[in-house]
């Protein structure tokens, strides 16, 4: 019995995703138009952030 | 970008009850006019970081503005407790039905992706048709638990336009690409076809391998190989920010 749940167990945790998986960031819609529209669905409030996603004009970094 | 709020598990966890809209500062001409509107610094000019908290009609700021969140709260504690608050005065929020969170096209989003060290996700389709129908699939996998907060997505009417990426043309589907460090390249994890289901469009998503932010010493090294090697990013509007540094290669 308790083989048989550990190797469940196992299964479950190499499943693509679960083992390991880092927990996600905030969902970021990345448009001005996108978010503003959405929120007027909603009704849910704005968090608006912008950044530049270059650092002395390089990019991959913000 | 900031690091110190907005990667908190307690802010992030806040987030899901708001709108969270990212922007490139300096993309297009009309969202930094929305930008220069919340926050300009001294002499009206737009700066490389803005920050508010508006409501959902858009009829008032919820917080002082300005750069980041460190110009309205302490910390991330306060922040976070800031938000669930206020998200309770709009409980009666509509839930379901939300649309990909595109970032404006794939090449931004191939940088985004790279600044964030997660996987792009591709709607590659020529038709509206074609892509609501994989949006439709695919939007309800993007909010879900396992997956929300772990990707960034693009689309293109253009499959074609993929070819130098993946190194064959894709007629229509999803692709999910993990970037190069500079964002200017990636490699393909996943190329799903059009007619993939959601559980494959889950499982591509949760298969890309798993990454860490940049640790700050990390940021150095990473301009100074990229000057070395050329790696020049062209913003779509001048750079306005006066602590900004001269362009480096203003002719690339």
């Amino acid at each position: 019995m308790i083989r048989r749940l550990a190797a469940a167990l196992i299964a479950i945790l190499l499943l693509p995703g679960v083992a390991g998986a880092a927990p996600g960031g905030i969902q970021w819609y990345g448009t001005w138009a996108a978010g503003a529209r959405e929120a007027a669905r909603s009704g849910r409030p704005i968090l608006l952030v912008s950044g530049a996603p270059q650092c002395h004009h390089v990019p991959g970094m913000w | 970008m900031d690091r110190s709020f907005l990667s908190q598990p307690e802010v992030v966890a806040a987030s899901r009850r708001w709108v969270c809209i990212r922007l490139a500062t300096y993309e297009t001409a009309a969202e930094a006019d929305v930008l220069r509107r919340i926050y300009a610094g001294p002499g009206g000019v737009l700066e490389n970081t803005v920050f508010a908290m508006i409501a959902p009609d858009r009829s008032r700021y919820l917080c002082p503005s300005g750069r980041s969140p460190q110009w309205a709260f302490r910390d991330a504690a306060e922040m976070a407790d800031f938000m669930n608050r206020t998200a309770e005065t709009y409980s009666g929020s509509t839930p379901g039905g939300r649309d990909l969170p595109y970032v404006a096209n794939v090449r931004l989003g191939l940088d985004v992706a790279a600044c964030d060290r997660l996987p792009l996700v591709i709607v590659a389709a020529r038709t509206p048709t074609a892509r609501a129908d994989l949006e439709r699939r695919l939007a309800p996998v993007a909010w879900s638990p396992s997956v929300i907060g772990r990707a960034i997505y693009a689309h293109t009417a253009d499959p074609a336009s993929l070819t130098p990426l993946l190194g064959r043309p894709v007629a229509e589907g999803v692709v999910v690409v993990a970037p190069d460090a500079y964002g200017v390249s990636g490699c393909v994890l996943h190329v799903l076809p059009a007619a993939a289901t959601p559980q494959q469009m889950a499982g591509a998503v949760a298969d890309a391998p798993p990454t860490t932010l940049p640790a700050p010493e990390e940021i150095r090294s990473h301009i100074d190989a990229g000057m070395q090697h050329g790696i020049h990013s062209r913003t779509a509007i001048p750079v306005t920010d006066p602590q900004s540094p001269p362009d480096w290669a203003p002719d690339r």
